[in-house]
């Protein structure tokens, strides 16, 4: 009997929970709900906190999560005030501002972030034709209106999905930019010719260079050698000089001194590689004269 | 004696099982789930189990009735009904049950097989091509649950009844209809877990293929086993049981199989032992109070070293809510709930790379992308700025910029925005933008990376306390700038040409370095030789007058003796060592030839006397 009673209780806990569930629902910090009675909405519940409610079928409630969410639009081509092509992509932050009129029109989270990137994108395009490309890169910051073409994005877009789809548009920003494939291949082109002539300039500032180092080394080496020749030539003549002062001994006897010089030259010339013919007419061998005399009176006797 | 119940339950079942089909077609006509399409093998497997059940019930309640007639009428008139003609086995129903017996029951596991391999396969077929995704899924959840439950019902009412002699063949359809119970319930979880995850609608397919060819195979082996499987008496083929099916809808003929078996092992009654009564008596106390404790943990809570968490209580933060490492209590769920931040943890999203499953690359270089996808971003180019006014005045660079960040408002990071981090990973990727668009290239790859690091951490804190994120940017790290791969190799080659240009500058350095010593050294060298020729010049010409005044001395003695003293003696040394010709004879009038290609001196190679030459 205890033991009936026991699991009656368990029983009962266990359904009056259940009921319990089916009736009392608690919304959390950062929720919006939109309670519905056989499908028409009846309240919107904003604050976190528990609240009662008939069970299914009878209403129903749709919870939201309310905190600011972030979205990221796809890249868009579009083209500048100037003509030029950009690809551009969005982020925004949006939340729930009203839930009953965003169960109505949107119902949840995917069709929102789909409606609010078409409404995101046909204002960028329109802002985005408003500006040259110079505003959005250029080298002079002050030049560069990023929060302008923000600005304007968000103050078009808010108030259309807030009336329309019950969203406030919390922020709004450009995410990158970017080039359409065609011209990204011509930027490269042209970044690669720039590059080209970079390493060009390099070259040849290095060739020329050193042809100015070579030429300042041979000048330099060409000042060295010919002033060492001049100073070599002018010793020399400085030698021949000193020399020259002790020729004037020779003036006693020029016929001695040129004689004994005309020996040192013979035997000078003479020493390797000379053949001599000579006469007997030439001393000492003009002795040689009287033993052929000598001779030949011999024979014919 | 056999009850009428006992055909009509069963025919009741079947019954129920061909208008739940037909409710789970409309069903799954309206939400597109093949969760609900799954469950009808399920179905028609209790219905073609339930309506052989009545059929075998019904012609065993003939023939208990023919008997009994045929035992009336034999003691009425003495002799039976066909004792006349004993030889012919009249149509009876003993023998229409006999026959169903032999003929069909025998075959019925094969044919429930086949129904389970082709309509398995036909469900794994339309998984596999599935007409349209599933909507209104929620509203397939309540009528699954009652499935579930009616159907729980039967089976429970067919397996009390299967427990007793008479209803021992009211197993086969309870198995199946608590199969089908239990493959509602998971279909009903299953859908509603479809509203957060599609991807559960077909793994709960998959799960159901997967068992129907299990249970097919199970059949088939039943099938084959029945057939060699000794029968004892009147005992009736239950082939189309599903053992299998039976563990997962009969969890109690578990535990009465393990007491036989201790029984059976022991040799007596283990399971009448006052631990066994105790223990089936406190059992589900035991269970009650697990439960109990279990709900009651629910109010302890345990945050991590990491993070700190943010106590709710009826779904609104209390008045002091930040909870910090440690043990906390709190009223139980769902009265008081936590949320946890990652808090202390250094948290880090990343601009310009995305590096999910990416490995550490063994080199880092320009020439190869760093990550599998790496974005471009747009500078100003001061080159392309001067020149023709249509050409888009831009660089693209590759800029991979990890950003690490800690929460430092927990109320801001958490319940300002659904997923602050993609919030702060698009500002960054914004900053990035925005900076990048007024850098030339050098700006960006030169020295000033530091500065602009610092600069685009400023820049990034700025907008996150703009949007109040609650966040504190610990570190932007600019570590992965470099051009595009398509045109990194123009990139390399000016740095190429940057050392080749030093090198050109080394090599005339060098150059100089040479010629410049030796020239040194020649002009050294040159003069040297200049000043010992003036030494040389100068002493030479002192000896030769000295010499010259002695000789002179010695010729006035006596000029001719000293003349002809000095020519010989000078002739003798000059001619002394060379050829010479004397022609003694009068040479007026002979010719005389001389070959003076003979050689002048002998060599190593000749062996005469050197004087031979001479001659």
């Amino acid at each position: 009997m205890k033991r009936n009673l026991l699991m009656l209780l368990a029983g009962a806990a266990v359904a009056a929970l259940f009921v319990l569930l089916q009736v009392l629902f608690i919304l959390r910090e950062g929720e919006v709900a939109v309670v519905t009675t056989f499908g028409k909405p009846e309240r919107s519940l904003t604050e976190a906190g528990p609240y009662f409610r008939w069970p299914w079928p009878v209403q129903r409630v749709y919870r939201f999560d309310a905190r600011v969410r972030c979205m990221e639009g796809v890249l868009q081509e579009t083209m500048t005030r100037d003509g030029k092509n950009i690809l551009i992509s969005l982020y925004a932050g949006w939340r729930i501002q009203d839930p009953r009129l965003f169960l109505e029109r949107v119902g949840g989270v995917q069709q929102a972030e789909a409606n609010l990137d078409g409404l995101l994108r046909s204002y960028k395009n329109a802002v985005i034709g408003r500006y040259s490309f110079a505003n959005m890169v250029n080298v002079d910051p002050a030049a560069i209106r990023f929060e302008e073409i923000e600005t304007g994005i968000l103050e078009a877009a808010r108030p259309e999905a807030l009336s329309r789809y019950g969203i406030d548009l919390a922020f709004a920003g450009i995410r990158k930019l970017e080039l359409p494939e065609a011209i990204t291949a011509k930027v490269f082109d042209r970044m690669r010719a720039e590059r080209n002539e970079i390493a060009e300039r390099y070259r040849s500032e290095g060739e020329a260079e050193a042809i100015r180092i070579r030429a300042e080394a041979d000048r330099r080496r060409d000042e060295l050698l010919s002033q060492a020749d001049a100073d070599a030539k002018r010793i020399r003549a400085e030698g021949d000089a000193e020399a020259a002062a002790f020729y004037k001994v020779f003036e006693k006897d020029p016929q001695l001194a040129i004689f004994l010089r005309k020996l040192e030259a013979m035997e000078s010339t003479l020493k390797e590689k000379s053949t001599v013919v000579l006469s007997t007419d030439t001393a000492p061998f003009d002795l040689l004269r009287g033993m052929e005399t000598s001779g030949e009176t011999g024979r014919r006797k | 004696m056999m009850d009428k119940n006992h055909e009509r339950i069963p025919a009741g079942v079947a019954g129920l099982c061909g208008v739940t089909v037909l409710l789970m077609f409309a069903l799954a006509g309206r939400t597109h789930l093949q969760s609900v399409t799954a469950l009808v093998p399920f179905m028609l497997l209790t219905a073609v189990t339930a309506l052989a059940t009545a059929l075998r019930y019904r012609l065993a309640r003939l023939e208990e009735e023919e008997r009994r007639d045929a035992a009336a009428h034999k003691a009425q008139t003495g002799s039976t009904l066909f004792e006349a003609s004993s030889e012919v086995d009249p149509f009876t129903a003993a023998r229409s049950r006999r026959m169903v017996e032999q003929r069909m029951v025998p075959f019925l596991a094969l044919v429930l097989a086949t129904i389970a391999a082709l309509l398995g396969k036909s469900v794994f077929e339309q998984e596999a091509a599935p007409l349209s995704a599933p909507t209104n899924v929620l509203l397939a959840f309540p009528f699954l649950a009652a499935q579930a439950f009616v159907f729980f019902l039967f089976s429970r009412y067919l397996l009390g009844l299967s427990r007793s002699e008479q209803g021992r063949m009211m197993r086969g359809p309870g198995i199946y209809a608590g199969l089908t119970c239990l493959a509602s319930l998971i279909a009903g979880i299953a859908v509603a877990a479809t509203e957060k995850l599609p991807r559960v609608d077909t793994l709960f397919v998959q799960f159901t293929d997967a068992y129907l060819l299990l249970l097919a195979a199970e059949l088939v082996l039943n099938s084959v086993v029945d057939l060699y499987r000794p029968r004892r008496g009147t005992e009736p083929c239950t082939s189309y049981e599903s053992r299998m099916s039976r563990l997962l809808t009969d969890p109690a003929s578990w535990a009465r199989s393990v007491l036989m078996t201790l029984d059976y092992q022991f040799g007596f009654k283990v399971s009448e032992t006052w631990f066994f009564r105790f223990l089936a008596r406190a059992l589900i106390p035991l269970l009650f109070f697990q439960l109990v404790t279990l709900y009651a943990l629910t109010s302890l809570v345990f945050v991590g070293e990491h993070e700190t968490a943010v106590l709710e209580r009826l779904g609104a933060p209390t008045q002091n809510p930040l909870l910090e490492s440690g043990a906390h209590f709190k009223w139980p769920w769902p009265f008081e709930t936590v949320r946890r931040f990652p808090v202390k943890r250094v948290l880090r999203v990343t601009v310009g790379y995305h590096d999910e499953a990416h490995g550490q690359p063994g080199a880092i270089l320009w020439s190869v992308p760093h990550y599998p996808h790496e974005d471009y971003f747009m500078l100003a180019s001061r080159e392309a700025e001067g020149q023709d006014s249509s050409a888009v005045p831009v660089n693209l660079l590759v800029v991979n910029v990890p950003v690490e960040y800690r929460i430092t408002n927990v109320m801001q990071y958490g319940y300002g925005f659904v997923d602050a981090s993609t919030v702060l990973e698009q500002l960054a990727y914004r900053s990035v933008s925005v900076l990048a668009a007024a850098l030339d290239l050098s700006d960006l790859m030169g020295p000033r990376q530091g500065d602009i690091a610092l600069a685009l951490r400023a820049h990034i804190q700025d907008e996150s306390d703009r949007m109040k994120l609650g966040v504190e940017i610990l570190f932007v790290g600019m570590q992965g700038i470099h051009p595009p791969v398509a045109v990194a190799e123009a990139f390399q080659s000016v740095v190429g040409a940057l050392e080749s240009r030093e090198s050109q500058i080394l090599e005339a350095r060098a150059y100089m370095n040479r010629t410049l010593p030796v020239a040194d050294a020649d002009a050294f060298a040159a003069l040297s030789r200049a000043h010992a020729y003036r030494v040389r010049r100068s002493q030479t010409a002192d000896a030769e007058t000295f010499r010259f005044i002695r000789q002179a001395s010695a010729h006035n003695e006596s000029p001719s003796v000293f003349r002809s003293r000095t020519y010989l003696d000078t002739l003798e040394q000059s001619l002394a060592g060379i050829r010479k010709y004397i022609i003694a004879a009068d040479a007026e009038q002979e010719v005389i030839q001389f070959n003076f290609e003979e050689k002048l001196r002998p060599d190593l190679f000749d062996f005469g006397s050197p004087l031979e030459g001479g001659r």
